[in-house]
């Protein structure tokens, strides 16, 4: 048979590329898999790379949010004249469920010790200093960025 | 944070999986020309899911500019351009050559990325490499071909702009499961005459 596939100009050989790697959007996902697997390509890399990158976002937004709710927190604790008793106690546990780990469990073993008032103001005066020294750490980080 | 769409975890992979096939599929219409990253060096050996999965990555943690939706209302769209700009990177890159910018995929949906123009501005040396190479692969192609009944009447239906499967296989009186086969058929074949060439063998 005459075969003469070099007369044909770069153009068709373009749409002969298109048709024999098809990559539009008109695919299913089943064809696009099957697709990857024709072209010898693992695509699990790439999934892997997005997973990860979500995580690291995903864990940002909690710390960000987690930081966030602290401070307005504190900042509704120190507006609030004289909380006294129950309410001081529960504004506390609030703050202090915004912390993690062993920060977290060594105020709440704080709060249960608290007797009285005084306690309690010594305690929110604690996270008081917490919330600037997390701040002061996120500036110098931004900066440092 | 920079913006990006409201995806489940299934619909990210999936679009992780597109665009690394969207990514490999560009890199391989470089190839077929002869485009050189560097002398020798052809795109064929680029990582496709890793062009992809950084693509998407440098966008979710904004390292890259963030998703304009007034400029692509499509994110996968947007994604493909930073696909085709991260490649057009690496052609301008390359060493001792000029090369025009390769504009990015457009907002109404043409992926006519034109890489085409790309090896007409190459140094003499990458050009004559490129044309050379490109004749080889095509007496190669021929050779592989030459048993192959749908591919000679594929070119003249390509040729006479006829890019539609259902419209080719009409022509052809077959089935459309017939043409796809085809192109399954073919893809491997053209892929193992690139990669041998590539790597200096005899295909």
């Amino acid at each position: 048979m005459s075969y003469n596939l070099r007369q044909y100009s770069d153009e068709v050989w373009d749409r002969f590329f298109d048709f024999v790697f098809p990559c539009d959007e008109k695919l299913t996902r089943q064809e696009v898999q099957a697709e990857l697997q024709r072209q010898g390509i693992d695509a699990r890399p790439a999934i892997a790379r997005v997973r990860e990158a979500l995580e690291a976002r995903r864990a940002r937004e909690a710390l960000t949010f987690a930081r966030e709710s602290r401070s307005d927190l504190l900042t509704k604790a120190k507006n609030v004249s004289a909380p006294v008793g129950q309410a001081l106690r529960e504004t506390l546990r609030q703050i202090i469920s915004r912390l993690s780990g062993s920060e977290q469990a060594a105020y709440f073993h704080k709060l249960e010790r608290a007797a009285s008032e005084d306690d309690m103001q010594s305690l929110l005066e604690d996270l008081h200093r917490l919330d600037a020294i997390s701040k002061d750490g996120q500036d110098a980080g931004k900066s440092a960025k | 944070m920079a913006t990006i769409p409201d995806l489940t975890s299934e619909q990210w992979d999936e679009l992780a999986e597109r665009l690394t096939l969207y990514a490999s599929c560009r890199v391989i219409r470089l190839s077929w020309r002869g485009l050189r990253i560097r002398k020798g060096q052809s795109f064929l050996g680029l990582d496709a899911a890793d062009l992809a999965g950084e693509a998407i990555a440098a966008v979710i943690d904004g390292r890259r500019e963030s998703w304009n939706i007034d400029a692509y209302p499509d994110f996968y769209r947007f994604l493909q351009s930073i696909v085709d700009s991260k490649i057009s990177a690496l052609v301008r890159s390359a060493e001792n050559r000029r090369s025009r910018t390769l504009e990015p995929v457009d907002k109404k949906g043409s992926t006519v990325a034109d890489f085409a123009s790309i090896p007409h501005s190459q140094s003499p040396d990458n050009l004559c490499e490129a044309v050379e190479w490109k004749e080889k692969f095509r007496v190669a192609l021929e050779k592989e071909l030459a048993d192959d009944s749908i591919s000679k009447g594929l070119f003249e239906c390509l040729d006479a702009g006829m890019t539609d499967r259902s419209e080719i296989a009409e022509l052809f009186g077959v089935s459309i499961n017939e043409i796809y086969n085809a192109q399954k058929r073919l893809n491997p074949r053209v892929l193992r005459v690139m990669k041998k060439l590539d790597q200096g063998k005899k295909p």
